[in-house]
């Protein structure tokens, strides 16, 4: 027995696995058994389970004592009045922040970050706040409570949900429903067709450029940051499908992440569409409420006197977009790196794009250009996808020093990437490299439909036949050219270490 | 104040604001409808919102807040 509880502690769940699906398997089966008040006593169970399966005893204890925090402290501020409903908020607030940034920025002693901890810390938080604003009361049922706060398929990687999107689910009755069901297995086996089969492939390439960048210089290194936008996207938005599938496939609705981020047009769009329950709760929980501070207010005043209205009010909130972003950036991991990539950098383009509106406007009046030219949206397009690459330079790079090292060495000259020798050095050989391009070829096909709509709701009007087919060749896709085996880390996810 | 003197007012601030004296806001407008209200926009303007009828929104309001509709009622909450 002993050794049994041994090996399962030091096992550790992954989306990507055969003992993930059977887990799925049994609690999707046994949830649509359970009668309607015993459904979130069972998620409440099932999360537990995966807790501990994927972050140990350690990090289901330091889940268990965040979320029990903030539960009691809810109940606190809805019950009490003055300094104890002050007291009631700030205590739970701390203790999770402490948690999230000791065990995850390491600042005190290197000790290990509990599964999850991002993720489930900016839910926690999320509850906290909502209540102390007065959106709505705390729970008092444990079962409720606990059903959300760890909502198992939001652990990995997210999405950031709100208690009232998780709410809505139980309004009505869940009942089994062959439509959820199918259209929640398509959508888990679309993430590991992402993940499997172009993820893993691009991650090989990506390495091997970043891993050894003196030698590969020039093209190879656009070309290892480009092929790591889509590695990184094709991975996170690839647990996001299979999250989001396994909620359908419970009958529950669940906030997206992305939506096809990679058409957008401008850097403020793109962050509409990438990572979106991050930038909102930011936005909500930051950004506004440092935004109605009397100071901010006042810097916004003196702004539009000094600017004139038009522009006054664009840069009065220039100070509290790169606060903003510097904290997106720090929430990555508390590296210079990541501050720079995925947050100031963001913030510097986003104020460039206002500056810049003005002329560009009457540059476009005075050339004729309508912005809804074809080309002319497949330029911003392209712009917005490298300016997004030039932030992944910092981000993928072992630090701020190395990403500006490899800057430099893309004025090298290096061509070799646009050789035979050169492209098949990277790790690939001339199979992989096709399955690579097609595979990323059939993903461009799918989300180009998805602009006009769901591909799935498409797909579920043509014939049993048709549809059997299509997810016929996409499941032999991923178990043929899946790329599986440690050698490759299949099984963990990028944003999984945030 | 009725919700009828709530809208009227409240073009007024939406015109300025944006600079636009084509806009007419209704129940249903949201960001959506109105080019320049994005989220940076969004905090600065409901501080217009608030000088105009000398009020404070709650944060809860100020992040809830779906559409002008749901705006009217907020404000007129503050009123009573």
């Amino acid at each position: 027995m002993r050794t049994v509880l041994n090996l399962l502690s030091e096992y550790h769940m992954s989306l990507i696995s055969a003992e993930f699906l059977l887990f799925i398997a049994i609690v999707i089966a046994i949830f649509y058994c359970v009668p309607g008040k015993a459904k979130r006593l069972w998620i409440g169970a099932a999360n537990i389970v995966f807790l501990y399966f994927a972050g140990g005893l350690y990090g289901l204890s330091l889940w268990f004592l965040g979320a029990a925090v903030v539960y009691l402290g809810a109940m606190g501020i809805t019950k009490g009045r003055g300094f104890l409903k002050k007291l009631c908020f700030w205590v739970p607030l701390i203790i999770n922040l402490a948690i999230l940034i000791i065990t995850r920025y390491q600042y005190i002693h290197p000790v290990r970050a509990p599964f999850g901890v991002s993720f489930y810390t900016l839910i926690l938080l999320s509850y906290l706040i909502d209540v102390y604003w007065g959106k709505f009361e705390a729970v008092l049922n444990p079962v409720d409570y606990f059903s959300y706060a760890g909502f198992f398929p939001a652990m990995t990687s997210g999405p950031i949900i709100r208690y009232k999107e998780f709410e809505a689910n139980f309004k009505d009755r869940i009942r089994p429903d062959y439509k959820n069901i199918v259209f929640g297995m398509e959508r888990i086996l679309w993430g590991f067709f992402k993940k499997l089969v172009i993820s893993e492939r691009f991650a090989v390439l990506v390495n091997t450029v970043f891993g050894d960048y003196k030698t590969y210089s020039g093209a190879y290194i656009i070309f290892g940051v480009i092929c790591f936008a889509f590695q990184l996207y094709t991975d996170f938005s690839g647990c996001m499908d299979i999250v989001m599938g396994v909620s359908e496939a419970m009958g529950m609705k669940i906030p997206e992440n992305f939506a096809t981020p990679f058409f957008s047009r401008s850097e403020s769009e793109l962050w509409r569409r990438w990572h979106i329950t991050l930038g909102t709760w930011f936005k909500d929980y930051i950004m506004y409420p440092l935004q109605k501070t009397d100071l901010m207010v006042n810097f916004s005043d003196i702004c539009r006197k000094k600017f004139g209205r038009k522009t006054g009010k664009k840069v009065g909130v220039w100070p509290g977009l790169l606060i903003l972003w510097f904290l997106i950036g720090y929430w990555h991991g508390g590296l210079l790196k990541f501050v720079i990539g995925s947050g100031l950098l963001h913030a510097i383009y986003m104020i460039c794009g206002q500056i810049n509106e003005p002329w560009l406007k009457k540059v476009h009046e005075k050339l004729g250009i309508k912005p809804e030219n074809g080309w002319y949206v497949i330029l911003c397009r392209v712009r917005t996808f490298l300016l997004l690459c030039s932030g992944f330079m910092f981000f993928r790079a072992d630090s701020t020093i190395t990403a500006l090292r490899m800057y430099g060495a893309i004025f090298t000259g290096n061509m070799g990437l646009f050789s035979a020798e050169g492209i098949t050095s990277l790790g690939l050989d001339v199979p992989d490299l096709v399955v690579a391009a097609v595979s990323l070829l059939i993903l461009f096909i799918a989300e180009c439909f998805m602009q006009t709509g769901s591909v799935r709701e498409k797909l579920y009007e043509k014939n049993v036949f048709v549809r059997a087919l299509t997810w016929s060749l996409l499941a032999g896709a991923v178990m043929i050219f899946g790329m599986y085996g440690p050698a490759f880390e299949a099984g963990s996810f990028i944003y999984q270490n945030f | 104040m009725g919700r009828e003197e709530i809208f009227e007012r409240l073009n007024e601030v939406f015109r300025e604001y944006f600079d636009d004296d084509s806009i007419t806001v209704t129940d249903d407008t949201t960001a959506a409808d109105i080019e320049d209200w994005d989220s940076l926009e969004h905090i600065n303007l409901l501080v217009a919102i608030e000088r105009e009828f000398d009020i404070k929104f709650t944060m809860g309001e100020t992040s809830e807040m779906k559409n002008v509709g749901e705006m009217v009622t907020a404000i007129s909450e503050h009123l009573k």
